[in-house]
């Protein structure tokens, strides 16, 4: 195979040299073509995304926090289509927004990012001459003034649902210790037995929770204490994830798991709920808003979106789908949860845990310095 | 008369036993995962991790889930339009680049070989970065032109092969009838190396129908291939409709060859006929 | 062919419309989207990030020297590791199975290229999460041991790097035999008789001739499969518990999760150049690119 084919070209040099410019030229105009830009997108085959611009949302969310059914309902009733993108981290999220060129309209935030976000200039107010479904919204979860730091008064984001909680879980008869405190978890009965959530806010709040320090320390000497706690937690590690436990859970790989998802557990079967608890002081708290993209060219239409969630109707199909807590005020929707809706463990738990949870928003310096950490705790 | 030669060419019993073992067992391995994928197609669980007992519904679900077959046919979509492009193109790629050198040649040919050696989050990249920096806004026509970028060299290598392999003297002959070049490279050229093509599209199709780590960097927030959905789904359970899907998908192309197979050996077997036939006609 | 010289040079004109139209595609193709790119990728190395993730237009060489950070070092070696195992138990697994398929008749031996190529050209992301399910505490794997009495607890078969190795050989299994397959069905068997009736053993025919004549293909193999292995990273992260960063997680991160663009630029760049310098050596040594067909 590794004949030379010699050229048999015997044309005299002046056909070579006009061959030569003419493919010249021809490279240098197609570059230039799409170097132009707009051009060529309108013509090479968005006639696909044309059609589609019309009546489309385009809807950012984490995976567990949008129920089928709301978004097959959304699309009956305002006769649109809705496009789901799914995020592994609120960090990707604001690349993505940062760097442009993306169409999106409706956004899931973290409490903990919205001060972020709206000093990036990214997010649109609410129009709450449209959102006028928080009249059935209970007092405890939107209150002026109660809101995320940065957005106390609700004007750029409106929680989703009731909150959420990044925290331990552990199988109540395989757990082979007593957890208080995340760094618990570096004793030595617990090796193997480890799931946690990766991303760095997690891991790194999670640890300045445990030692005491404020959440949005940048101190470097206590950035470093957490990072040592990680070191003597990680050889007890088994796995890290994305998003969920709920696999290394159900299959009896890990029995605890430093994760966010306890109430998509519970509602995945009952059997669970006597199997599994949390370890409430382990918890940081937060909760999912709905945001407007301000580049989004269908703001109207996005805040009927965020209106249509919080109908009842809707929020049932939410719990029903992932668990977790409402922000619907209990007697409009009482009827359309499971009657044993109040004994479920991750709604006790969830409601105790947020009486007295810590409040906290990341700034960008934290997020870098805990990246830095994260990538060398991961590369050991 | 290969096949002769091959019967021949075990050693001895044992070696033919054991390799034939070895086959087997190797092909039970490499299957079990599909076996698994199948079996889980009708499991009873959302999260599906664990088997919690056997159910249809999955598939009824995907009968009725008009979003999930609209993903499938986007992906079925710009697999068939890199095909298109990437076999046209590299075709004549191929045939050009093995006939003439032009200053840079040599350079340009390094550079088609890029994608393969690079890995596919470098090319995402690189090509994220192209559409960017000129505003090109992205979405199905930029995954096209990612995946047909990855799938060129493949062809390319390909029919280039074939091409090493084909005796130039058809063509020579053919130019020396008096034909010009595209009448040749139709008529004769294209018909020689057709299989190294077919090779080549048949490459590139897969390529693109699993291909995730491009699409992820190029798409935009209307498009949703099924790779990506795949992988959306394997934080927290692929649910057993998309095990649905892909058993579905793997029967259809399994049932294909099969087709093809069983086909092309009744198309020998009556061509071998024929030939018998003349062969007594000719005594 | 001197002859035709002189007939060549009168289609000459129409000779340079069709050169164009042949080769002109795929240069114009090349040129706007792997070697502008790739100029991009470089010339973004040299930037730096902003706040937020911005960049701005700030020559700095720092992106290159952080990759000298120990961390970043150990994420190169971690993934260079994983791809010569990888590499190392395809190719020992793939062997055996492309000699077997050499021995087949003709027919049998495309029914079985097709068959072993089959289930990844569904879905590679499929089989890659049926192993999931396949080696976890109570899967497919653990709960046939366990039923058959052979171990008493669980094996550790997943979230680690056996669990990874496997994925991958599966993942890259195809690849390898096909070429290792084409390059054995080549060989001609009086060469290996030859061999045996000159008095060699077996043994010694194979090691000192069918493996040499075969490596062709036993190098476009390992390239094949080493090379997109050391990219990879999606496979470690479902299989070996994310424990570990690979470098195709650290390019990846740079671009999403860290918004450092040009750090990623950089790191993408020289994860290029280390490649293409292994085909390099590889090509010197007298492979070429078209044996990998």
């Amino acid at each position: 195979m590794k004949e030379k084919k010699y050229s048999r070209i015997t044309g005299s040099r002046r056909n070579r040299t006009l061959s030569r410019v003419a493919a010249l030229l021809s490279c240098a105009a197609l570059a230039a073509c799409t170097l132009a830009g707009c051009g060529f997108n309108t013509e090479a085959g968005s006639y696909l995304t044309q059609e589609a611009d019309a009546n489309t949302l385009n809807v950012m969310i984490w995976d567990s926090d949008l129920s089928e059914e709301t978004v097959a309902a959304f699309e009956d009733e305002y006769g649109c289509k809705v496009n789901v993108t799914y995020l592994e981290d609120t960090n990707e999220m604001l690349q993505k927004l940062i760097a442009g060129g993306q169409d999106y309209d409706v956004l899931d935030v973290e409490s903990d990012y919205v001060r972020a976000f709206k000093e990036a200039d990214l997010l649109a107010p609410l129009d709450y001459s449209v959102i006028t479904n928080t009249d059935k919204l209970d007092p405890t979860f939107f209150t002026p003034g109660k809101g995320a730091i940065g957005d106390e008064n609700f004007e750029y984001s409106i929680p989703l649902a009731g909150p959420f909680f990044t925290c331990v879980v552990y199988n109540k008869k395989t757990c082979p210790g007593k957890i208080d405190t995340l760094s618990d978890l570096a004793k030595p009965e617990f090796k193997g037995e480890i799931c946690s959530v990766k991303d760095s806010v997690s891991v790194y709040i999670g640890a300045l929770i445990a030692l005491g320090y404020p959440l949005d320390s940048t101190d470097d000497g206590q950035l470093a204490e957490c990072q040592d706690m990680w070191y003597d937690i990680m050889p007890n590690v088994k796995s890290f994830v994305p998003s969920s436990a709920i696999s290394q859970l159900e299959t009896g790989d890990c029995s605890v798991a430093y994760c966010w998802d306890f109430n998509t557990l519970c509602a995945d079967s009952e059997k669970y709920w006597d199997e599994f608890d949390v370890a409430p002081a382990t918890g940081m708290g937060y909760t999912q808003d709905w945001c407007i993209a301000k580049t989004s060219r269908r703001q109207e239409l996005a805040n009927e979106f965020i209106n249509f969630t919080m109908l009842p109707e809707q929020q049932a199909n939410l719990i029903n789908d992932f668990g977790g807590i409402t922000t619907v005020k209990k007697e409009l929707i009482e009827d359309l949860l499971p009657e044993n809706y109040y004994e479920n463990p991750c709604v006790i738990r969830y409601t105790e845990m947020w009486k007295d949870h810590q409040e906290f928003a990341v700034t960008d310096e934290q997020n870098d310095k805990m990246d830095a950490l994260y990538n060398e705790l991961m590369s050991q | 008369m290969n096949n002769e030669k091959r019967e021949n060419s075990f050693r001895s019993n044992g070696w033919r036993t054991a390799s034939y073992i070895y086959l087997a067992v190797m092909l039970v391995l490499l299957y079990s995962p599909v076996v698994i994928m199948i079996r889980f197609s009708f499991n009873d669980s959302r999260t599906n991790v664990v088997w919690q007992g056997f159910t249809t519904k999955y598939y009824d679900k995907l009968f009725h889930d008009a979003n999930l077959w609209h993903i499938f046919f986007v992906t079925l979509f710009i697999a068939v339009m890199v095909t298109l492009i990437g076999t046209v193109v590299g075709t004549l790629g191929a045939v050009g680049f093995s006939k003439t050198r032009f200053p840079g040649s040599r350079l340009i040919e390094d550079f088609i070989y890029f994608p393969l050696v690079l890995p596919e989050i470098v090319l995402g990249i690189a090509l994220l970065l192209l559409f960017n920096f000129n505003g090109i806004r992205l979405g199905i026509p930029t995954i096209i032109i990612g995946d047909t970028t990855l799938v060129l060299p493949y062809v390319f290598v390909t029919v280039k092969a074939r091409l090493s392999g084909m005796d130039p003297s058809i063509e020579e002959a053919s130019i020396d009838l008096g034909a010009n070049r595209m009448y040749t490279f139709f008529h004769i050229t294209l018909p020689a190396i057709m299989p190294g093509v077919i090779s080549g599209a048949f490459m590139s199709f897969s390529l693109v129908l699993d291909e995730l780590i491009l699409t992820s960097f190029l798409a935009d927030a209307a498009t949703v291939t099924l790779p990506m959905k795949i992988y959306s789904m394997i934080k927290r359970g692929i649910t057993p409709e998309i095990n649905a899907l892909t058993t579905i998908i793997f029967l259809v192309v399994t049932a294909g060859v099969v087709v093809y197979l069983v086909s092309s050996e009744m198309v020998e077997r009556k061509q071998r006929r024929v030939e018998e036939r003349r062969g007594e006609a000719a005594e | 062919m001197e002859k035709n010289n002189i007939k060549k040079q009168k289609h000459s004109k129409r000779e340079t419309a069709s050169r164009i139209i042949m080769c002109g595609p795929i240069t114009v193709w090349t040129v706007l989207f792997i070697v502008l790119p790739v100029a991009l990728l470089v010339f973004m190395s040299f930037l730096t990030k902003g706040s937020l993730g911005r960049i701005e237009y700030r020559f700095t060489l720092k992106n290159y020297a952080e990759i000298f950070n120990p961390a970043y070092l150990n994420v190169l070696k971690e993934s260079v590791l994983i791809a010569f195992w990888t590499t190392l138990v395809t190719i020992l697994l793939g062997y055996p199975l492309a000699m077997v398929m050499s021995k087949l008749r003709k027919k049998t031996s495309g029914i079985v290229a097709i068959a072993i190529m089959l289930p990844l050209w569904v879905s590679g992301l499929i089989i890659t999460y049926s192993l999931v399910i396949m080696l976890n505490s109570s899967g497919t794997v653990n709960s046939f041991l366990m039923g058959l009495g052979i171990i008493k607890h669980p094996l550790q078969l997943l979230y680690n790097s056996f669990a990874v190795i496997v994925g991958m050989v599966y993942m890259f299994m195809p690849f390898a035999v096909l070429p290792m397959y084409s390059s054995i069905e080549k060989l001609d068997p009086a060469v290996i008789e030859a061999s045996e009736d000159l008095g060699a053993s077996p043994a010694r025919t194979f090691f000192k001739v069918q493996l040499p004549l075969t490596s062709p293909g036993i190098f476009a193999a390992i390239i094949l499969t080493f090379i997109p292995c050391i990219g990879y990273y999606m496979i470690a992260d479902m299989l070996g518990g994310g424990k570990s960063m690979l470098i195709g997680n650290l390019i990846y991160r740079q671009f999403t999760v860290s918004r450092n663009w040009p750090f990623g630029a950089a790191l993408s760049v020289v994860l290029a150049a280390i490649i293409l310098i292994m085909v390099r050596i590889y090509t010197s040594r007298g492979g070429s690119m078209d044996d990998l067909a």
